[in-house]
């Protein structure tokens, strides 16, 4: 890696150093997905317990916002409405949404999978430009010195 | 750094950070269909595993609206194909601007006589 000059190198690690930025910018998001994913995948846990606890005739006290509650009776736990993706949701039976919240989570983990292995290409990236700034960095103060060296042998 | 550039090669130059933005917006609009795309495809292999009778809802806002399986079938296989169509056509876009952007590079290493320290990475480089 050649950096000529000192005002060559300096120019070259500043735009490391916004490459690195940029870097830890996307890898911020990136873990900020695979929180939101993770949220999603406790939510449907959360979803499956629930259809497992309450059954036809059970009282709930159903959330209606600011902490409070309106009691309500399960009219038939058979009847489901859950969420497919892309705006469409179907009426399950409690077999069926639990599946189909199953299938939900798997797709979650692949997901989650995913963006982990853009995670682990990000942070490989960004050391190896963290390594270029600091060879560039050695490099550059190796040529003040040699520099200073020299003018000082002029005198 | 920018300021002690010849005109023509500033112009080149924010050509080339024009270039860089219109990458940067088709790249997350590609990652915006596909994901959408993705979601399609799961709602359709879903609604594969459940019977024909089942009752079906479309998300109006905050409402669910009561609609039927083939009604749904129907609009999810045309979701499909459409953001099928839209992914390759921001394909070729991203593939064009990238092709732009090297074009534009070389020119501009040429004419600053192959001083390119200032152009690394590509058009959608982070």
């Amino acid at each position: 890696m050649s950096l000529g000059g000192g005002g060559g190198g300096r120019q070259q690690l500043q735009e490391l150093s916004q490459q690195i930025q940029a870097l830890e910018e996307e890898q911020a998001e990136l873990e900020d997905e695979v929180e939101s994913l993770q949220e999603e995948k406790r939510e449907a846990d959360e979803a499956i317990e629930a259809l497992n606890t309450i059954e036809t005739g059970s009282t709930v006290q159903v959330p209606v916002g600011g902490g409070a509650y309106v009691r309500a009776e399960v009219e038939d736990i058979d009847e489901v409405i859950v969420d497919l993706g892309a705006d469409y949701s179907a009426e399950r039976t409690r077999e069926g949404a639990i599946e189909s919240l199953e299938t939900k989570k798997e797709t979650l983990d692949e997901r989650i999978e995913d963006v982990r292995e853009e995670i682990a290409e990000v942070e490989e990236e960004s050391a190896q430009l963290e390594q270029q700034a600091q060879q560039a960095q050695q490099q550059m103060m190796q040529q003040q010195m040699q520099q200073a060296q020299g003018q000082g042998d002029d005198e | 750094m920018q300021g002690n550039l010849p005109p023509e090669a500033q112009e080149k130059l924010e050509e080339l950070q024009d270039l860089q933005e219109k990458a940067q917006t088709v790249a997350a609009q590609k990652q915006q269909a596909e994901t959408q795309l993705s979601e399609a495809e799961t709602a359709l292999d879903e609604l594969d595993e459940i019977d024909e009778d089942t009752v079906m809802y479309r998300e109006v806002g905050e409402l669910l609206v009561q609609t039927d399986y083939d009604e749904a079938a129907e609009d999810l296989e045309e979701k499909v194909d459409n953001l099928e169509i839209r992914v390759q056509s921001l394909e070729k876009q991203e593939t064009r601007v990238e092709d732009q952007f090297e074009e534009l590079q070389e020119e501009l290493q040429n004419m600053l006589g192959g001083a390119g320290g200032m152009m690394g990475g590509g058009p959608g480089g982070a």
